[in-house]
């Protein structure tokens, strides 16, 4: 799900050596290869910014802190990483990946162009992964003048593909966000007050989950007593009795993000807000069922739904997707082109009611998906959370 | 859609009047004001400048006709309710295609002629060149009608940015009283983050770390604070939209002679380069003074990279008078602009130490926002 972004990634920011190892972006970095040889690609460029780093941080480990960071791949030999920040920092940018070659520049095209003529390197077919995509233009002009000789080809699609079903030590390091992110969404079972402003009770969660070592972290709110407005950041309203907050979270540890979204309400909820609770809860048992190993078309129950406005709202919001170095990433379900539930795969479910005619209530949890079914990471909690004020 | 004028707040009347005055003088019949969402604290933000929202998501704009008929495109159907309510401008549509909308809007508003896009350095290479296809080539970077009309916060801000700057004494305070031996940097970011946060600030470019010599400032890592570290802190809440920068340096236990004295050339190089944010000097001569204070102290070398280049900086995202503080800067200070002053310092005797403070320049000089004092902090265990 998508969120505000921030000016900084600002949390703890390290490489755990024992959680995520060298062998394992060595190991990748051979599939990258394979994948090179077969489309006769000898460089390849992975761009990655604050905001979205997953392509990135698959290859490198790296997460850029407030601005972007290349990837420069060559088909033999070691890689090497351009990273725009002064160059003063450069040491500090070292210890958060496993490529030695770090290059600190203000322009990408001349560090890239430095580590070519390092390698005496003159790329005939340069593959490009989320460059073009994020890359700004006035800095893109620079790299594709440097790269006028060569052809260009985008293998985002390709390097999205090998991301897919996570690793053993990838699964870990989402069970770990999301272990976090349910100690944060406990610390606002147990803080949350009536009269709170909004801010004071996100403030103590976020507290939570940075304590811990995340990253980054966000947090957004939905009111059932503001049903014009969706899932938007923390204000300073304050939190009223019996009213509906649909609270989600999300967090990146070692650069894994895990979101989770629950319901919470301060006092006695209404009859209709448990009505519509109960609803979202059924429309979440339906989506669960529907994850099969195999299967591509997710979305085709809310064909079923009666409401319109309970539909739209499920589709705006999304049923899910994969969570993984990017908060949303593939497979997106219940969209066209999904591509098949494989084992292995981690994804966020999710229902989400919040408008007018269709509810209240927020339902966000992540499941591994494995042959025999779906394993939930992060304790199930479907009940409408009731918090004594 | 038409806006009913009295409606649209006076501060936005009055941009939109320059921004009518602009275009008819660049020849351009409509602007798109264009912001990726990944924000830059050392921009102005061309949507929220305009607009008055931050919108959620990877791309929002506004597209102002020479008429000043206003459209507003967000990436999120969920986040229309929480826009629409903090926006003067009516209309506002969901663009699942960002560049196919914008060619939409231009054509049913019959736009004719070029369009100016503001934001342009920090658009996405592949949907300038979509924006390029859809509008036949009539699409012109717009840039510096933003970078000329977005250089003074504007009195209407003074409440926000002073909110601010009571948030980054608050972020500091959090430091010294927090901070403990054992603890991990990130713990201790933690706290300053929650100090601030739990007051309401939107967000935070805000780093603190602690070493026996560190050679930068960075994100926090998992060190655990040593007796005798030095904890260097940038921190920068913002509210509303205005960000505010306090920059300092506090030690784990007594101070050394050796750090207290090295720290006092920090202090001196603030105080004679405040004495340089005048109205009608030079940004640049803010630079050349801090730098000409180290060098009599022996460390030219440490003035240049890979130590040291910027000396301050303007802050977005709703204002900013010019991007670097650095000696070839020719900008010239005038009242009412707001900027961070920092001789932050690579010492090789220390590591590296902060000190700055983001100013408001009013007509007899400077006026610091923040009221930490300028000087070394010891924390006591």
């Amino acid at each position: 799900m998508e969120t505000l972004h921030t000016v900084l990634n600002r949390g703890c920011s390290i490489w755990d050596r024992e959680r995520v190892s060298e062998d394992e972006f060595r190991g990748r970095l051979g599939h990258v290869r394979r994948g090179m040889k077969e489309r006769d690609v000898d460089l390849l460029l992975v761009y990655g910014d604050s905001r979205r780093f997953g392509q990135l941080a698959f290859v490198s480990h790296f997460m850029p802190k407030n601005r972007g960071a290349l990837a420069v791949i060559p088909r033999q030999g070691e890689p090497a990483l351009v990273v725009q920040e002064p160059s003063r920092n450069n040491p500090f940018s070292k210890t958060l990946t496993w490529i030695n070659e770090v290059r600190s520049v203000g322009q990408f095209a001349q560090g890239l162009g430095d580590a070519l003529k390092a390698r005496e390197l003159k790329p005939k077919r340069v593959g490009l992964v989320s460059v073009q995509e994020q890359l700004n233009i006035r800095e893109w002009n620079g790299l594709a003048k440097l790269l006028d000789s060569a052809e260009l080809c985008d293998l985002s699609d390709f390097l999205a593909s090998l991301r897919l079903v996570k690793s053993p030590a990838e699964q870990n390091l989402l069970k770990e966000t999301n272990r976090i992110l349910e100690q944060a969404l406990a610390r606002f079972e147990k803080e949350a007050r009536v009269g709170q402003k909004e801010y004071e009770v996100m403030a103590l969660v976020e507290r939570e989950a940075r304590r811990q070592g995340v990253e980054d972290f966000r947090f957004l709110i939905a009111r059932s007593s503001e049903p014009e407005v969706g899932l938007r950041p923390a204000a300073p309203f304050p939190i009223r009795k019996g009213e509906a907050l649909l609270v989600a979270v999300a967090a990146s540890y070692q650069r894994y993000w895990a979101e989770l979204g629950r319901t919470f309400c301060l006092g006695s909820p209404s009859q209709e807000l448990v009505r519509s609770h109960n609803l979202a809860k059924s429309l979440f048992r339906k989506l669960v069922d529907s994850i099969k190993v195999g299967s591509s078309d997710t979305g085709k129950w809310l064909l079923e739904i009666p409401s319109p406005a309970v539909k739209m709202c499920l589709e705006t919001y999304g049923l899910g997707n994969g969570v993984g170095l990017e908060l949303d990433e593939a497979p997106f379900l219940g969209r066209e082109g999904a591509g098949k539930i494989q084992p292995g795969m981690v994804l966020t479910l999710r229902v989400c009611l919040a408008g007018k005619e269709c509810g209240s209530a927020l339902i966000s949890q992540p499941f591994l998906v494995q042959h025999d079914g779906l394993q939930p990471l992060a304790t199930p909690v479907e009940e409408l959370v009731l918090v004594e004020s | 859609m038409a806006h009913n004028q009295s409606q649209i707040p006076a501060p936005v009347q009055a941009k939109l009047r320059f921004l009518q005055e602009a275009m008819k003088r660049d020849g351009l019949s409509a602007l798109l004001f264009y912001s990726t969402g990944q924000l830059s604290m050392l921009e102005v933000n061309p949507v929220l400048w305009l607009s008055g929202v931050l919108p959620m998501g990877p791309n929002a704009g506004v597209l102002l006709t020479d008429s000043c008929d206003a459209t507003m495109l967000i990436s999120l159907p969920w986040d229309q309710g929480r826009v629409r309510r903090q926006t003067w401008i009516h209309e506002v549509r969901v663009a699942e295609r960002f560049a196919d909308a914008v060619q939409d809007l231009v054509q049913q508003k019959s736009v004719q002629g070029k369009v100016g896009i503001v934001g342009w350095a920090f658009m996405p290479a592949a949907l300038y060149q979509s924006l390029q296809r859809v509008l036949d080539g009539r699409v012109e970077v717009a840039d510096p009608i933003l970078s000329t009309l977005a250089r003074f916060p504007g009195r209407e801000s003074l409440p926000a940015l002073q909110r601010a700057a009571e948030l980054a004494d608050s972020g500091f305070s959090a430091i010294l009283q927090k901070a403990k031996i054992g603890m991990p940097e990130y713990e201790l970011a933690a706290e300053v983050e929650y100090a601030m946060r739990s007051q309401g600030a939107e967000d935070n470019f805000g780093m603190v770390t602690a070493s026996d010599h560190s050679h930068c400032t960075h994100p926090p890592a998992d060190r655990r604070i040593q007796p005798g570290d030095i904890i260097i802190a940038e921190i920068t809440p913002a509210i509303e939209g205005h960000f505010v920068q306090l920059c300092r340096t506090a030690v784990m236990g007594p101070a050394s002679p050796l750090l207290r004295e090295k720290f006092t050339i920090l202090e001196e190089a603030m105080e004679k380069s405040l004495a340089q944010v005048r109205v009608g000097k030079k940004a640049g001569a803010i630079s050349r003074v801090m730098n000409e204070v180290f060098t009599a102290h022996g460390y030219e070398k440490y003035c240049r990279p890979p130590y040291m280049r910027v000396r301050g900086h303007g802050l977005g995202f709703l204002s900013l008078p010019f991007s670097e503080i650095v000696d070839e800067n020719e900008a010239v200070i005038e009242e009412g602009m707001c900027f961070v002053v920092h001789p932050n310092q690579y010492l090789p005797e220390t590591g590296y130490l902060m000190l700055g403070d983001t100013v408001l320049v009013e007509a007899n000089g400077p006026r610091r926002l923040t009221r930490t004092p300028l000087k070394l902090f010891t924390i006591e265990d």
